[in-house]
């Protein structure tokens, strides 16, 4: 499942609606909408709320990526208005510390650094010369992102919303700006780096869960076995058979068990 | 859909002033370039996904500032020289070996590049103040397949030139001799080009030229007068390794021109067990990772009977070709 963060509801408006995304009921605090392969938090505008809206969605789902969507302000007058961007690099501006998303694929997409403010910029807002983007949540988002998923798997897609004149900045407009690039965002989605294969199925997890049970076997014994059967299904070895097999042999104290170990290791490894 | 190798520079803003920085840039004119205060905040991120950086490697600039020079690793051969230094002028390799120590090394898969290149000269010119020095240049990489982007050995085997006490081996899998071709043949610099079955460097050693490539390099420098070593290192248990090495060697008798090898080396796999370890738990696609090792000082590599074995094998077949003075294991 991939996961999708937004600030406000306006941005989460027009994905909702795009996707086809049901409200979950399982959360008080934020609203979460869900479809069978998509999960979609608003988390509310600031870094603290982006943080733990992020956490929320990956303790509850297995995600494969996490993607941030929302609006920016853009010092540059030269990015036009509801241009979407892939951003690169972030900026905190309370702690000055930098963080770097993955850009390994292409996503059709111009490219931006931004910085996080805890306070809405303006243009009265006294800058430094190297900030181009803004928003309130990117820092947040990607440093606990970054706790849960690797990085190549954390995205931050942003949309211009102004050039730090903020007034025309209404919900209709800011769902407006993100209903126009859905395409592009369902692009980069079908873009994102798949979930991870697990290297057994789950039948196959199912019989080492019996086999483990079954011989009572110590902590140690379980990470020995566990690394032979991995190591024997990377081989190409492993078969479900040779653990029904040794299943049913019954372990007699713990010398029997011992010398089944031994006899399932030279099957295995 | 990935971007392209290099599509992005991280350039650290220290390494903005160097004149290999402005050329690195200037040769990749379409890649992003972002700013960065310090390499290892980007090179030393947790999380990073090594394999899947490999798809898209991005370049860092960066300045060394310590550790120009490292003294040569235990785990590397000395080939009896009793002075024998390491330096790193370019983190990680275009290629990605899946026996790479590398992969559990590094956590990141992006290449850096050190721009300071004249600290890491006068190093050396330094220490060559005190002793002669046996120095390889090409351990945390493969510098001349990267020569077409930024020509270090060139420069290497110009500065060796008038050096007699150092002496430099340059480690190479690549089929890129042409890239120095046109350089007059150093007497105090050793071409080494790792060679293995084209079966395994098919399998294990992902991006790497085949090994009618590289030959045809080897021959090329044989040719041109250099001194060119053969390593064969790592030797892999594969499946029927005897037949695999043994067609491979049989095929190399007839082709190499063994009177002019300057000399060669063999070694089995080994690596740091840590580094073993980490690459293990991040990639479950090779199954050399998954052979059968001991642990000893720290070091994976192969139980005592399989290494001695391999070793005892690939000698003999070695032996008649190169003698034992010239053959080192």
């Amino acid at each position: 499942m991939i996961g999708l963060v937004t600030a406000l509801s306006s941005e989460a408006r027009p994905l909702v609606d795009a996707f086809n995304l049901k409200k979950d009921q399982g959360t008080r605090r934020f609203d979460l909408y869900r479809s069978d392969d998509l999960s979609l938090i608003v988390s509310g505008i600031g870094k603290i709320k982006s943080a733990i809206a992020v956490t929320i969605l990956c303790q509850k789902f297995e995600l494969s990526n996490l993607v941030n969507v929302g609006i920016c302000g853009s010092r540059n007058m030269l990015r036009p208005v509801g241009q979407a961007l892939a951003v690169h690099k972030i900026t905190d501006a309370t702690t000055g510390r930098d963080f770097y998303p993955e850009l390994l694929t292409d996503y059709g997409l111009e490219e931006g650094a931004l910085t996080t403010f805890d306070r809405v910029v303006t243009e009265d807002t006294p800058l430094e010369p190297n900030v181009e983007l803004i928003d309130m949540e990117a820092s947040g988002f990607f440093e606990a992102a970054s706790y849960f998923l690797e990085l190549d798997r954390i995205h931050i897609i942003k949309v211009v919303s102004d050039h730090l004149n903020v007034n025309h900045v209404t919900r209709e407009f800011v769902a407006g700006l993100i209903t126009r690039r859905v395409d592009d965002l369902r692009r980069v989605l079908t873009l994102l780096p798949a979930p991870k294969a697990p290297l057994f199925s789950p039948d196959e997890l199912l019989d080492i869960n019996r086999l483990v049970a079954h011989f009572r076997l110590t902590s140690t014994q379980q990470y020995q076995v566990l690394d032979w059967i991995r190591t024997s299904k990377v081989k190409g070895k492993f078969t479900v058979s040779l653990l029904e097999e040794f299943a049913r042999t019954q372990p007699m104290g713990k010398s029997a068990t011992k010398a089944i170990l031994k006899n399932l290791h030279d099957h295995l490894v | 859909m990935y971007k392209r190798h290099f599509s992005h520079i991280y350039l650290e803003t220290e390494a903005a002033r160097f004149p290999d920085a402005r050329s690195l840039i200037k040769k990749f004119s379409n890649a992003v370039v972002i700013e960065i205060d310090d390499y290892k905040r980007v090179f030393n991120r947790t999380r990073q996904n090594f394999q899947a950086q490999k798809n898209s490697m991005k370049l860092i600039l960066a300045t060394k500032k310590d550790r120009l020079l490292y003294p040569g690793s235990d785990m590397s051969p000395s080939f009896g020289h009793a002075q024998f230094y390491y330096n790193t002028m370019v983190l990680n390799c275009i290629y990605n070996c899946d026996y790479c120590y590398l992969q559990g090394m590094y956590d990141s898969a992006n290449l850096v590049v050190f721009v300071n290149s004249d600290d890491f000269f006068s190093a050396v010119e330094s220490k060559l103040q005190d002793h002669p020095v046996y120095l390889c240049i090409s351990y945390d990489t493969d510098l001349l397949a990267f020569e077409n982007v930024h020509p270090l050995c060139a420069r290497w085997i110009n500065f060796a030139s008038t050096r007699p006490d150092l002496t430099v081996e340059i480690r190479t899998k690549s089929s890129n001799y042409k890239a120095i071709g046109h350089l007059h043949a150093v007497s105090n610099v050793i071409l080494a080009w790792t060679l293995s079955p084209q079966a395994v460097t098919q399998t294990y050693e992902v991006q790497t030229p085949p090994l009618e490539q590289r030959l045809r390099s080897v021959e090329s420098a044989i040719a041109d007068g250099w001194r060119v070593r053969l390593c064969f290192d790592p030797v892999l248990a594969v499946k029927n390794w005897s037949n695999v090495y043994g067609d491979f060697l049989e095929s190399l008798r007839l082709r190499v021109s063994w009177d002019k090898v300057y000399d060669v080396s063999v070694g089995t796999f080994r690596m740091n067990g840590g580094y073993l370890s980490k690459i293990k738990s991040a990639r479950m696609d090779s199954d050399i990772l998954y052979d059968t090792m001991k642990l000893e000082d720290g070091t994976a590599s192969y139980p005592a009977p399989v290494h001695e074995e391999i070793m005892a094998w690939m000698t003999d077949k070695l032996r008649p070709l190169v003698g034992s003075e010239r053959l080192h294991i």
